[in-house]
């Protein structure tokens, strides 16, 4: 890492300190003034647009200190700097208009920086592309080089291969982990410019890159580097690769990710096991014959204690049964097998950075947890309880596990945090594995429960409804803090056999 | 049953049945047209009667239970029980059908004509039934054991009526001067983008980056099917209660629009202007005295 972290100075780092030191030698003769009164944005075409749309988050004076900014990780960008992650530009240099235009219009997906394409004009955008320049000298200076980029060549299998070598030469595993999902050694330490804890990309998962999701997209973005992140800027050069490579190491980067985003239906279909019992373990050959079904998951804020900042954003869904049991498999992403110790300072940065977050406080770190809501009964009038666990209207059944120690229980909830244990139990297996940043976890459980007042039948005539929370201890994750899902419906199709 | 073919006179080409044991009765010229003979159309009474209480099973049945009372929202019948009701309507329709010779025959009527086989030609009606049925078949036992593609429909009613108690509340903030109405707009608006944004997005359009995990989605503000169409203390009681405080057929279950307690009234009253300026639309007028 520190090789990459030197690396990513080179380029036009030289201009890019003369002009820090001629900034820093005209800020500090008015450093006095500024200190005493608080920042008003800028005079000029665009203000009311940006003290309208984007200083609640940016604030008044760019600087990334808006009221709501406390409440988002990644933090707003502090405009100020001149750091910008998406450009066509070397690194350390200022994004192109066009740049800037494109951030603007299509925001970055999964945070608090929505595309404004709706909101307002072309025309209302070019101004603050315009207007958002005011606010660092950097912009000021020659017009930023754009970066020349080789063609790109053709795709096939041995441009993976050869992908796949430059991936482990220029060791972008050392942050994104071997399979790149995201859990390289070195995520428990980054920091980005603000000293913000920040997540290395989850490369399987290419519509969350900030830059776009093609190949191209992703050439450019480690050809520029993100800067104000750790994620460096790699040239052929400085390298030791040509041009050619570095498009191979983008097409491989593409492959890690699904050729299309995953379909978000509310359905997931459950697969009938013709031949021999369902699987024991969720890395059993059998599964892979199983469609999975992409589950994405936001930070639970609907009760309290609410949560801002999520660390798992989806997990994949599949579904088995035979004549006597219902299988599910859950796939997520997680950078860590909690808890983990080199994880605590950055609880400890999360921590700091919510200042307003709900109490109770985080004091220690919890395991990573998933939790399935199911209703009690399943009913074709459709009545169903609150998709986290019921509430005191009506409670739900529930299954949840927890990574440490690795047990899974069911129970009756009256909400995820009030959870009486069954006392007619149905034997609900599990079995967890965690490797390479990804956790798969099955459960297992006889269609047919002991009670069924107490538990939900499976596979008769109705589709069964299920909801799903998951947390990541290592992200200061405890109690009701983790990603949920609304309500999704497995189909179990008995082919008559039960009806 | 066993039937004498006869000699139709309108047609040379065209046959008719006679039940055994009805010979008393005059034969009935199974291929005379209802409307040419002026017969009652049976079979197309009897299926139309059929369809409508087919129709009736579905669509009509699940909304008594919600108008007498016994359930909160609309109860489908149950597939099976659908099938048996049916199979009910067809026997008893069977049994009214064959309780008279002539009306029987005047039923098999159409059967007779679509597929008693000419020699010369196959007539059109004939190869697409023909051609259908298999199809047909085929199609059931697909969907039987083919998952279907669409969820299991939920009824849900985005606006049910506000409890008593918020119908008469004003906004108290929308009566004072210009000036000081835009100050408390703007304190709303700090409010709306620290708590209401992670889900409803920063301009009001639904698109916050917490939404992505929610299959009923927060409402987009800006189009003009939500708060527009709805008054002040609606919204008010809507964010002072969220999801949780909506009746069965709003589907309190599925909302993750969350009660806003740790907020004062006055601060609600702020935030609902607020969210009716960023997403440029006026709350409805309430009618009259009384909304
Ligand atoms: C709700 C908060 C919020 C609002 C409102 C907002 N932004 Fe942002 N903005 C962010 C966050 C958070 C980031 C950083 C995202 C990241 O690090 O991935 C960001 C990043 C940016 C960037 C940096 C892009 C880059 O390449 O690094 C620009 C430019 C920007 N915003 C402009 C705007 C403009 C112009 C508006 C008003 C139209 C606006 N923002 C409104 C939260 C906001
Ligand atoms: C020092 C750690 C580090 C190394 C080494 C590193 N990255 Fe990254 N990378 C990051 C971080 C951190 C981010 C995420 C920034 C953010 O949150 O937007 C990132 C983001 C990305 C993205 C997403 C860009 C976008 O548009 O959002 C891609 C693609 C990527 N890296 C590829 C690579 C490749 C390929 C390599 C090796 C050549 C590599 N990275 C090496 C830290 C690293
Ligand atoms: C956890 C995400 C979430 C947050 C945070 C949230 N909402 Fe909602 N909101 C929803 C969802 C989901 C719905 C749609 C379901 C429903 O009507 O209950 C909704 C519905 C609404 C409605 C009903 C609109 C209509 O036309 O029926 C209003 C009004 C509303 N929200 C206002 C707010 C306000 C004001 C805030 C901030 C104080 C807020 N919401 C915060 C998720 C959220």
């Amino acid at each position: 890492m520190s090789i990459s972290c030197s690396r990513r100075v080179g380029g036009s780092a030289g201009r890019r300190v003369a002009s820090f030191v001629a900034a820093t030698i005209l800020l500090a003769a008015t450093a006095r003034a500024q200190a005493a009164k608080p920042a008003t944005a800028p005079e000029g075409p665009g203000k009311t647009l940006y003290v309208k749309w984007c200083s609640g988050c940016h604030g008044d004076g760019g600087a990334g200190d808006g009221y709501a900014a406390s409440y988002m990780i990644p933090r707003p960008r502090d405009l100020t700097l001149g750091n910008f992650y998406i450009r066509s530009t070397k690194t350390g240099d200022v994004p192109t208009d066009a740049d800037l235009r494109r951030t603007i219009t299509d925001g970055f997906p999964g945070t608090a920086m929505s595309g404004w394409k709706t909101a307002l004009s072309t025309a209302q955008i070019d101004t603050l592309v315009q207007y958002v320049k005011k606010f660092s000298p950097f912009f000021s200076g020659p017009a930023p080089t754009v970066l020349a980029a080789g063609p790109e060549p053709a795709p096939n299998s041995e441009g993976l291969v050869e992908g796949r070598r430059v991936y482990e030469q220029l060791k972008c595993f050392e942050c994104h982990g071997q399979k790149g999902y995201g859990d390289g050694t070195s995520v428990p330490t980054l920091m980005d410019d603000q000293k913000m804890p920040i997540f290395s990309a989850d490369l399987s998962k290419n519509w969350t890159f900030r830059g776009g999701p093609t190949v191209a997209d992703i050439y450019r973005g480690f050809r520029t580097g993100l800067n104000g992140t750790p994620m460096p800027a790699y040239t052929a050069e400085a390298n030791n690769v040509n041009d050619e490579q570095l498009w191979r190491l983008a097409q491989y980067v593409r492959s890690l990710a699904p050729a299309a985003p995953p379909d978000t239906s509310s359905m997931i279909h459950a697969t009938m096991k013709m031949d021999g019992p369902l699987p024991a373990t969720p890395d059993d050959k059998a599964w892979d014959e199983v469609p999975a079904h992409y589950v994405p998951l936001g930070g639970q804020v609907a009760i309290k204690p609410r949560w801002f900042t999520p660390s798992i954003d989806g997990v994949w869904v599949q579904a088995m049964y035979d004549m006597k049991k219902l299988a599910l498999k859950l796939t997520w992403h997680d950078a860590s097998r909690s808890p983990d110790t080199t994880f605590a300072p950055w609880i400890k940065k999360v921590v700091e950075t919510l200042d307003h977050a709900d109490p109770p406080p985080i004091t220690a770190q919890g395991p990573d947890r998933i939790a399935i809501t199911f209703p009690v009964k399943i009913a074709a009038d459709s009545l169903r309880p609150f998709f986290l666990g019921g509430n005191s209207v009506r409670s739900a059944y529930v299954w949840r596990w927890s990574s440490s120690p690795d047990t899974a229980e069911e129970g009756t909830t009256r909400g995820l945090a009030r959870f009486t244990p069954l006392a007619a139990k149905n034997g609900l297996g599990h079995s967890a594995r965690y490797q390479d940043g990804e956790w798969q976890l099955q459960f297992t459980r006889a269609l047919l429960p002991v009670d069924s007042t107490t538990a939900p039948t499976f596979g008769g005539d109705l589709p069964v409804p299920v909801a799903f929370f998951a947390a990541d201890g290592s992200n200061g994750e405890i109690g009701m803090r983790g990603s949920m899902s609304g309500w999704y419906t497995i189909m179990i199709h008995m082919m008559g056999a039960t009806q | 049953m066993t039937a004498s073919p006869a000699r139709d006179p309108s047609s040379n080409r065209e046959l008719s049945f006679q039940q055994p044991g009805t010979g008393s009765d005059p034969p009935v010229p199974l291929s005379g047209r209802a409307e040419e003979t002026g017969e009652p159309r049976v079979f197309l009474w009897t299926v139309l009667t059929l369809l409508a209480v087919y129709a009736s099973l579905r669509f009509v049945v699940p909304w008594i239970s919600l108008w007498l009372g016994t359930s909160q929202i609309p109860v489908p019948v149950p597939r099976f029980a659908i099938g048996l009701y049916m199979l009910c309507a067809v026997i008893g329709a069977l049994v009214y059908v064959n309780s008279d010779a002539r009306r029987w025959r005047l039923f098999l009527g159409p059967v007779v004509r679509l597929f008693a086989l000419p020699r010369e030609r196959i007539r059109w009606p004939q190869a697409v039934v023909f051609g259908a049925i298999p199809l047909v078949i085929g199609a059931l036992a697909w969907n039987r054991v083919m998952p279907s593609s669409q969820p299991p429909a939920q009824l849900r009613m985005q606006h049910p009526t506000m409890p008593q108690k918020y119908v008469s509340l004003e906004n108290p903030f929308r009566k004072l001067p210009e000036a000081e109405r835009q100050k408390a707009e703007a304190e709303g608006v700090i409010l709306y983008q620290k708590n209401c944004r992670p889900c409803h997005g920063t301009s009001a359009d639904g698109n916050g980056p917490l939404a992505r995990g929610l299959r009923l989605r927060p409402v987009n503000f800006t189009d003009p099917g939500t708060i527009a169409t709805v008054v002040e203390p609606y919204v008010f009681w809507r964010v002072k209660e969220g999801g949780i405080g909506l009746p069965a057929i709003g589907t309190p279950w599925e909302s993750a629009m969350p009660a806003w307690s740790d907020l004062t009234d006055d601060e609600i009253w702020k935030v609902v202007m607020a969210t009716y300026a960023l997403a440029g639309k006026e709350p409805r007028k309430p009618e009259g005295a009384s909304p």
